[in-house]
């Protein structure tokens, strides 16, 4: 018997085995079940994935803006309050006579008709044994205000500024500034903003 | 040997064929062929005969581990390669129930390399390469192999021929 014969009959053996078409049919299904399986994974990936973005994006941008709306509100509040100050300041060393001279809050604001508010007297400012000399119109931020001279125990002078509190000016409330010179310190009360300016450091 | 995508359906027909020559039996090919050919799909491993090959014999081996261990040959059987080689004369037909039979009683390895190099054409490097042993050892288990069948046959016929 030759090599050849017996490799022959191998082959033969061997060709002749064929997987029946039951198993054929089960196992091409079950490639097909997989790939199937395999897809739906995959879209559930890129699914889960695509929504792990929106999210985050989301989150990122909700931040960012956050940060810029507070970055600009702050740096609004800070320029506001420089603005003010500095106007306050300016009146303040202008040393401007005064139009109307009073000594006392109700004849002021019986001569002062023009002001868009009640002229208040400060109660952070009553203990401090402060004179009233005088008082003239002026504005703040495009405002009508009343600017009233005052005259400390010790003789040194101070002005307050009042005008009617709008949205703009609640930001400053409790705020002290420096500028030319002069400390300006600025605060609301019943409806009023009230701003201080004095070339010492006599303010409470 | 090769590593190129081949059609799925005739993909299967190899791996049964491979698995019938480790197993030599239908149920239990099947069953190699099922495990193996589903480990290849979840794992979406190359739709390769190499490939294929390997996930059938890792689980068959598995499952025969003591065969794949203990790999005995005995030196009657070593002197008798040689020879054997150079007489390869005689019947020119060999009976199918014969050889199912010689076939049937060859050890899984020497049955997986006569398929792998008579049947798929792996040259002995190749079958060396697949399953892990030297290459002077699968030429002698063709050997071994193609021996086995011719005595068994020669037998059996010897004993038909009134």
């Amino acid at each position: 018997m030759s090599g050849d014969a017996i490799d022959n009959a191998v082959k033969r053996h061997y060709q002749r085995q064929t997987l029946s078409p039951e198993a054929m049919a089960r196992m091409v299904a079950m490639a097909d079940s997989v790939s199937q399986n395999k897809q739906q994974e995959q879209k559930v990936r890129f699914w889960r994935r695509r929504w792990w973005l929106q999210r985050n994006v989301s989150v990122v941008a909700s931040v960012v803006i956050a940060l810029l709306a507070v970055s600009w509100v702050w740096q609004g509040n800070d320029r506001l309050l420089a603005d003010v100050a500095q106007e306050v300041a300016l009146n303040h060393n202008k040393h401007m006579a005064s139009e109307y001279s009073a000594d006392d809050y109700q004849r002021l604001a019986a001569m002062m008709d023009k002001l868009d508010f009640d002229l208040v007297f400060p109660a952070r400012l009553r203990q401090a044994g402060y004179q009233m000399v005088g008082a003239r119109y002026c504005s703040i931020q495009g405002g009508i205000a009343a600017q009233i001279k005052l005259r400390a125990e010790d003789g040194e002078w101070v002005t307050l500024y009042q005008t009617r509190l709008n949205s703009k000016l609640t930001a400053l409330d409790g705020q002290r500034f420096v500028a030319d010179n002069v400390n300006v310190q600025t605060w609301q009360e019943g409806g009023v903003f009230f701003g201080l300016a004095s070339t010492v450091a006599i303010a409470p | 040997m090769d590593g190129t995508s081949v059609d799925m359906t005739a993909l299967l027909q190899s791996g049964f064929r491979y698995a019938m020559s480790l197993t030599h039996d239908t149920h239990q090919a099947e069953d190699v062929l099922q495990d193996a050919w589903l480990a290849v799909m979840q794992a979406d491993g190359p739709h390769s005969r190499t490939y294929l090959f390997s996930a059938i014999r890792s689980r068959f081996l598995n499952s025969h581990r003591r065969e794949k261990l203990v790999l005995i040959v005995s030196l009657e059987e070593l002197d008798g390669i040689a020879h054997d080689a150079c007489n390869d004369e005689g019947l020119q037909e060999i009976n199918d129930e014969l050889l199912v039979r010689a076939i049937g009683e060859l050890r899984s390895v020497e049955r997986e390399v006569l398929f792998l190099m008579v049947v798929e054409g792996y040259t002995a490097q190749e079958v060396a390469d697949l399953t892990d042993r030297p290459r002077g050892t699968v030429l002698s288990l063709l050997h071994r192999g193609k021996r086995k069948i011719r005595r068994h046959v020669e037998q059996k016929s010897a004993r038909a021929v009134p």
